[in-house]
């Protein structure tokens, strides 16, 4: 069945219905929460609660936008405002030991926007997937290892059985590369750092 | 010391010792381009972390769709409801020296003296409204579509009651809708109202 009948039925209190319509949307808004809240444990709940709005909700849907849209708007909401009652809680992992200045402690309402930006952002996404593809293998499975998939050097180590010097200076000299990939004043590399102020830095 | 990509790139994983996080960041107050090198190293590993796919817990949709309850029996039970009242208090703060002070909200029997003949439970959903403004729209929501609801205003605190069932759930439906309200106690319970229990007078 096509979405807008589907979204009809559900409308119309189909249990079944939503169940059809909700399965294809579950793991998009598991992984917005995760992305946005990073704990295993507030990203379910909060996704479970999100279903649960598509379903009491669906007849503030109207047709105006896409109802995936409509759905990642439920989503998002409801992880800022799970930020916005603990906002206490860092998520920038990396800060400067000294912030006196507050140059590198940001707002929680800042990062989260930044997140969303991120998230939203499918052009960066591309580019920074090229850009990727662009790095010698040894550099992209090291990079993949470690800021995607959140391995510890150690793990690396093992996994790809190289030392831990190896995976050092594999990582630093990536990074390097993928940055330099990513300066191109070409496109599609620009667009990744549309979102990230370029002029700002460099 | 000198400039170091390695360091800068273990830094941001944090896999510098202390002596070395020390040294690199007395170095960074004084050097621009390991400041922006690192700058854009933090973007680098915050780009790549949101090219994570994570896996849908296992028991997921499972444990979501025992939680669905038909709309349906939701509306009947408020058929079967006729003539009880229910309570909507809704609470906003005016100024931020006040939160500690929000009302309690009126007990049934006060309010309904004349009708109760019996000890009445009544359900109360309390909710936070963003602002003023939030309860006006409420009003104004009620007022237009002439709804059988009634409403008490005093000082930061509104209490709204009907012994409309479909207005109640109007007005529910409303407030559910509105991402300017803050439950306090759990509006999800609503829906499956039919585990509290509810002693109402029966009126003719
Ligand atoms: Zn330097």
């Amino acid at each position: 069945m096509n979405e807008a009948k589907l979204i009809k039925r559900v409308k119309k209190g189909d249990v079944k219905a939503f169940e059809e319509l909700i399965q294809q949307y579950e793991p998009i808004i598991y992984n917005t929460c995760m992305k946005i809240l990073k704990n295993e444990h507030e990203a379910y709940d909060a996704a479970q609660e999100v279903c649960i709005k598509v379903w009491k909700q669906i007849d503030r849907f109207e047709g105006n936008s896409k109802f995936s849209t409509w759905v990642y708007r439920v989503t998002t909401n409801q992880c800022l405002d799970i930020l916005r009652k603990h906002k206490s809680q860092k998520v920038v992992s990396i800060e400067m030991g000294n912030n006196d200045e507050g140059d590198w402690s940001l707002d929680v309402e800042d990062t989260t926007q930044d997140i969303l930006k991120h998230i939203e952002n499918n052009e960066m996404v591309d580019a920074l997937k090229l850009a990727l593809s662009e790095l010698k293998e040894e550099h992209r499975q090291v990079i993949l290892l470690r800021d995607v998939e959140d391995y510890s050097y150690e793990e690396i180590s093992q996994k790809l059985s190289i030392s831990l010097g190896t995976v050092k200076s594999r990582l630093s000299r990536g990074r390097q590369n993928l940055r330099n990939i990513l300066l191109q004043d070409k496109e599609p590399f620009n667009s990744f750092w549309s979102q990230n102020s370029k002029e700002g830095i460099l | 010391m000198r400039c170091d990509y390695d360091k800068l790139s273990l830094y941001v994983d944090d896999e510098l010792d202390e002596a070395g996080i020390d040294e690199l960041e007395e170095h960074l107050k004084e050097c621009e381009d390991c400041k922006n090198d690192l700058e854009i190293l933090m973007q680098l590993k915050n780009e790549l972390e949101q090219l994570k796919e994570y896996e849908l817990p296992e028991h997921f949709h499972e444990d979501l769709m025992n939680n669905i309850k038909p709309k349906k029996s939701w509306y009947k039970y408020y058929v079967g409801l006729a003539a009880s009242m229910l309570i909507v208090v809704v609470s906003f703060t005016l100024a931020a020296d006040e939160i500690d002070s929000v009302p309690e909200p009126m007990s049934i029997d006060m309010m309904g003296a004349r009708q109760v003949q019996m000890p009445v439970t009544a359900i109360i959903w309390e909710l936070d409204a963003a602002d003023k403004g939030v309860v006006e729209d409420l009003k104004l929501f009620i007022d237009n579509n002439k709804l059988l609801v009634t409403y008490f205003e005093s000082d930061g605190q509104i209490q709204l009651f009907s012994q409309n069932e479909n207005d109640y759930i109007s007005m529910y439906d409303y407030i559910y809708a509105t991402d300017d309200f803050i439950s306090i106690s759990r509006p999800a319970d609503l829906p499956i109202i039919s585990e509290v229990v509810i002693n109402y007078p029966l009126t003719d």
